[in-house]
């Protein structure tokens, strides 16, 4: 009977020291939007891709900028795109399968990850559009997704290297050259877990 | 929310209708980890279960509160790929009558789906008591969780998580199956402090008997130091 007293003790004290923690906070953080609150400008420009489902919004916080982000489906696939906070168009990504690059620059994309991984696994690749919204809607309804503008490509794959095994998202340009590599942070699984 | 009122609702008709015995308890538990290197994680769990209410049967007899146990447990877990668990652990169990202890070993994957995070959990376990055979059980638990605002839990956003687990027990010469469901609503305070609540059903012992139906109520705390 003691010791039941004891871990509601302890639950009281956690819930008491909860009004100290709230203070740190994580870097980048990502909220959904109701479409009333995105701009009006981005939500004109999101009506020009006349796409086949309803737009999800939301908003992304970095630590540099806070973006805007529409996703949804297209009749060439699941695209996000990323406007400004002012609703200025910054880029559009579409989801595609490995086969769709060039074999030419998927072998400087996987000769690079060859070299920096153990052992790779692809879990996404999105081909990534910067340009105007007409640019960007031209593309989208081409008949091949390399004219009349040369994506970059945004992928995310599974890697292990000395330190064990991340998820990580890079970033290569037009010529399948590498450019930028992030770690994908995940929160605890504890309550998954127990 | 109205999956756990439905839940409520449905085990309070059933208890005044049915033969089986019903019992409405309540398990709060704090799990507290500690990464111990890039790979192994130490995590130290307290609980306690509580009876608030049991009736034995359609007419039997009906009893009020009682403290029925505290858990302590250590488990050390190791990542195995990405998102995957692999642990191992010991519960002491203390109740009125003595302690029971327990050994158990489980394996976690978590796959993350926009959204959504999908976990399968098996687990395997011997319980040892003082008077009692050994009690072999396995399990299986599919739980998703879904954040409420983004595509992720983010600190101070609420979640829904839902679990389904299947138990299936062997102990002298008796066998059990036991079916657990829970909803739950949880809130991510700061990327190591989360808090859940909600209710646990529990069905078992309806292989030989009419069976026993189990409400809990739970309120789990997570810390990570």
């Amino acid at each position: 009977m003691t010791f039941g007293k004891h871990i509601l003790s302890v639950f009281i004290i956690l819930l008491v020291s909860v009004s100290n923690t709230l203070g740190q906070q994580k870097v980048e953080r990502e909220y959904k939007l109701d479409e009333a609150e995105v701009p009006l400008k981005a939500r004109n420009q999101i009506d020009v891709f006349e796409l086949e489902s309803k737009f999800k919004w939301y908003k992304e916080r970095g630590i540099d900028e806070t973006t805007i982000e529409a996703k949804g489906c297209s009749a060439v696939g699941f695209i996000s795109i990323e406007f400004t906070e002012a609703g200025d168009l910054i880029d559009a990504e579409l989801d595609v399968k490995m086969d769709v690059i060039p074999d030419e620059i998927w072998q400087n994309i996987s000769g690079f990850l060859d070299e920096s991984y153990l052992k790779w696994t692809i879990r996404k690749i999105q081909l990534q559009y910067q340009g105007n919204t007409s640019q960007i809607h031209t593309q989208l309804i081409s008949t091949t997704p390399f004219q009349p503008n040369e994506p970059y490509y945004e992928i995310v794959l599974k890697a292990r290297n000395e330190d064990g095994v991340e998820l990580y998202e890079l970033l290569f340009d037009a010529e399948g050259q590498f450019l930028k590599q992030s770690t994908i942070i995940f929160g605890p699984i504890d309550n998954l877990q127990f | 929310m109205r999956a756990a009122f439905t839940l409520l609702c449905w085990f309070f008709v059933m208890s005044g209708f049915t033969q089986s015995d019903k019992q409405l308890l309540s398990e709060p538990s704090l799990n507290l980890g500690y990464k111990l290197s890039s790979e192994y994680k130490l995590n130290v769990g307290l609980s306690s279960r509580q009876l608030f209410r049991e009736k034995e049967g359609f007419d039997g007899n009906v009893s009020g509160y009682e403290y029925l146990h505290s858990d302590v447990s250590a488990d050390l877990s190791r990542d195995v790929g990405l998102n995957n668990k692999i642990q191992v652990g010991y519960l002491l169990r203390q109740t009125e009558d003595g302690r029971i202890h327990r050994l158990r070993q489980r394996f976690t994957i978590v796959r993350n789906h926009n959204a959504l995070r999908l976990s399968h959990r098996f687990g395997t376990e011997q319980t040892f008591s003082f008077n009692e055979d050994t009690e072999y059980r396995a399990r299986y638990r599919i739980a998703p969780e879904i954040a409420l605002a983004g595509l992720v839990v983010d600190p101070e956003e609420f979640y829904l998580k839902a679990t389904n687990e299947f138990v299936v027990a062997r102990q002298g010469n008796d066998s059990d199956i036991e079916i657990r469901v829970s909803p739950n609503v949880g809130y991510l305070f700061t990327s190591g402090l989360k808090l859940e609540s909600g209710v646990t059903y529990r069905f078992d012992e309806f292989l030989d008997t009419n069976g026993r139906h189990r409400l809990f109520f739970g309120l789990s705390g997570y810390y990570n130091f």
